[in-house]
């Protein structure tokens, strides 16, 4: 399995699943950030919207169906929502054009939470007083052990993220991989990088070898980037994460450490905790590996990138959404 | 005149004011602003009209106003016809700078002048400040063939697909710039006249430049219209190294980025050696990507990669947006 939703996107785009297909069946999982975001978060932002709050949010989670619409039909009806890139450009725009309130959605792994980690800071250092976090981040290691502690687990190896090793490094790995004696494999994401890793994983797995192989040594340091560990671990504690398809995962998400802080959007809007719905499609079982996207019996029809029904479809690193682009044939 | 435009630019003395601005940076290049219409006194049987935004409004390549003439002139040009006469039509919102617009105006003549084309008629309008970003151009360009007009219906099995340029630098230019990146390239925004010549001299069977959507996007088009499949290979896309750096660290596909310089040519598989030397001469940098296949019910185009996988490159669904990690 590769973790990581961009690792799913390369491995498709350059056609190494199929390549590969004879040594290894490939399938995705749980690693993309809006994929993972449960309906209710999506409702609770759609509520915020309704309230006439400011939403900052990345591009796809726009498109994300919650059960009354997606944010990016709340925007054409003349909601605020604004798409970022880069979350300190938030501090930019507040600036330029302010609002009353504004609540940052802030989806992202290991990556993303040093970006939003700089950006609380900024918060914390300017006089803003009206911008405010809704936290989803989430952490990538306690996501793989619920997958591979389920009795039912297929998965024989696993492609670790690039970019998530970049940040916490080769070490989380190993503790997993020592647990569940499988092979894992950093990857990087080029062509040549994932065809020395899946080499290297289809080896290990031939041999019988567990442990960690880094395969993208050029970037991953061993010990991961200790200034990105550092700011993580002064901000956030660890918390338990609501992931779709997967459930509550334990130490799964990345808590602000001051609970009570003027920046979380939980403490300012209270009865978000109320907004509580159900996942409507069968996305929960393609990120954890037991639903190929095309055994789904909406993919292609019912649910596309044009009309998706679940974010898998929605969002560029999302497994659907890669299978229905790099399909072989148009008529599924 | 005053350093900003304002809303009593909408008539009276203002407008005549706003309208002189306009006629004397466009000096060379304007029929007549006398009466309220122009008259056609050449032959013309192509016409084109599109309405110009772009944000940022000056980019590194060009700005609106030379968008405003390329982008119009390119759709003449990829019908086979010479551009003859361009109308021109400008919505200002309030308190744009007069400085900015000056700029956009000279730059808006400039390439006028380089295709030899004359304004036939044009109006100004001024909106309330908020109700649009900074201008919209809209501009109409009509066009005489230079021999039989080209056609998506000529295009049959066995045509060969060219490229004239590199793909992406146009979408990659703009995408950097809203995105803060600095970047070393420049949009690819230029008149495509010169593959007149082409179109004189070979069995083009038609011509299409890869603006919104990309190569994909035009590609896919073609496709549906011939009812052919087509095929490209992935390794003769020009993809400058700049592109593909702020393709992939934005996480998008640079075939979906636009170009406002490339254009696909379809021709007669015999005279491809001759295109691609004929385009090499003009100063183009030509690749030829591919093959139109079979007819076929469900008309695809295939993106044939290095190990020889296929797979579909479907049209875009929706607008790019940047990936989150």
């Amino acid at each position: 399995m590769e973790v990581c939703g961009t690792h799913t996107h390369a491995l498709m785009q350059y056609g190494l699943r199929e390549v590969y297909r004879n040594k290894m069946k490939l399938i995705s999982g749980p690693g993309c950030p809006v994929c993972v975001t449960s309906q209710s978060d999506v409702d609770r932002l759609i509520y915020l919207c309704d309230q006439g709050v400011r939403i900052y949010t990345f591009g796809d989670l726009m498109k994300v169906p919650g059960s009354f619409g997606t944010l990016r039909e709340k925007k054409a009806l003349g909601a605020d929502v604004r798409e970022i890139y880069n979350p300190l450009e938030i501090i930019e725009d507040m600036k330029k054009d302010p609002a009353e309130a504004a609540v940052f959605a802030a989806i992202g792994f290991e990556t993303t939470a040093p970006l939003v980690a700089g950006l609380i800071s900024e918060i914390e250092n300017s006089s803003m007083k009206n911008l405010y976090i809704y936290n989803l981040l989430k952490r990538i290691p306690p996501a793989i052990e619920t997958l591979l502690s389920d009795p039912d687990c297929a998965i024989d190896g696993l492609l670790c993220p690039g970019h998530v090793a970049t940040i916490i490094g080769e070490l989380p790995f190993k503790r997993l991989s020592e647990k569940f004696k499988k092979p894992f494999v950093i990857a990087g994401f080029t062509r040549e990088l994932l065809v020395f890793a899946l080499e290297k994983m289809y080896e290990m797995l031939v041999t019988g070898v567990s442990g960690v192989f880094n395969a993208y040594y050029s970037t991953v340091m061993r010990t991961g980037n200790p200034l990105a560990i550092e700011t993580l671990e002064e901000l956030f504690g660890a918390s338990d994460a609501e992931w779709r398809g997967l459930g509550i995962i334990p130490n799964s998400g990345y808590a602000l450490k001051s609970e009570d802080s003027v920046i979380n959007a939980l403490q300012i809007y209270p009865e978000l905790c109320k907004i509580s719905s159900k996942d409507q499609c069968p996305c929960g079982q393609v990120l954890k590996g037991k639903l190929d996207p095309e055994e789904c019996k909406f993919f292609g029809i019912a649910c596309n990138p044009e009309r998706p029904m679940g974010p898998c479809m929605v969002s560029s690193e999302g497994s659907c959404h890669a299978a229905f682009l790099y399909r072989k044939e148009i008529n599924t | 005149m005053d350093g900003t435009i304002t809303i009593h630019h909408n008539s009276g003395k203002r407008q005549i004011e706003l309208l002189k601005f306009i006629e004397e940076h466009l000096n060379s290049t304007v029929v007549s602003m006398e009466e309220d219409a122009g008259v056609i006194a050449k032959s013309v049987d192509v016409v084109s009209t599109d309405s110009f935004t772009v944000y940022p409004l000056f980019f590194p390549g060009g700005d609106i106003g030379k968008l405003a003439v390329t982008g119009s002139v390119n759709d003449v040009v990829m019908l086979g016809a010479e551009p003859i006469y361009m109308t021109l039509s400008i919505i200002l919102e309030e308190g744009f700078s007069l400085k900015s617009f000056e700029c956009i105006i000279n730059s808006l003549d400039n390439e006028l002048r380089r295709n030899n084309l004359k304004i036939l008629c044009g109006d100004t309008k001024v909106m309330n400040k908020g109700s649009l970003d900074g201008l919209v151009i809209n501009t109409t360009c009509f066009g005489k063939s230079v021999g039989k007009p080209l056609s998506v219906t000529n295009v049959e099995p066995g045509n060969a697909i060219v490229l004239t340029g590199p793909i992406g630098l146009h979408g990659a230019t703009i995408m950097a710039l809203r995105k803060g990146f600095d970047v070393s390239f420049n949009s690819d925004c230029r008149s495509l006249t010169p593959l007149l010549e082409i179109v004189k001299a070979f069995d083009i069977r038609t011509m299409r430049d890869a603006t919104r959507g990309g190569v994909a996007q035009i590609l896919n088009e073609i496709a549906a219209s011939a009812g052919c499949d087509i095929v490209i290979n992935e390794d003769m896309l020009l993809v400058p190294e700049g592109v593909k750096v702020i393709s992939e660290i934005l996480g998008i596909d640079p075939l979906y980025l636009a170009c406002e310089g490339t254009a696909a040519i379809f021709c007669s598989e015999r005279d491809t050696g001759d295109v691609m030397d004929a385009l090499n001469d003009l100063g183009f940098y030509p690749s030829f990507i591919g093959y139109v296949r079979e007819k076929s019910v469900i008309p695809r185009v295939m993106l044939k990669n290095r190990y020889g996988v296929e797979r579909v490159l479907p049209m875009l669904v929706e607008e790019l947006t940047p990936r989150i990690c």
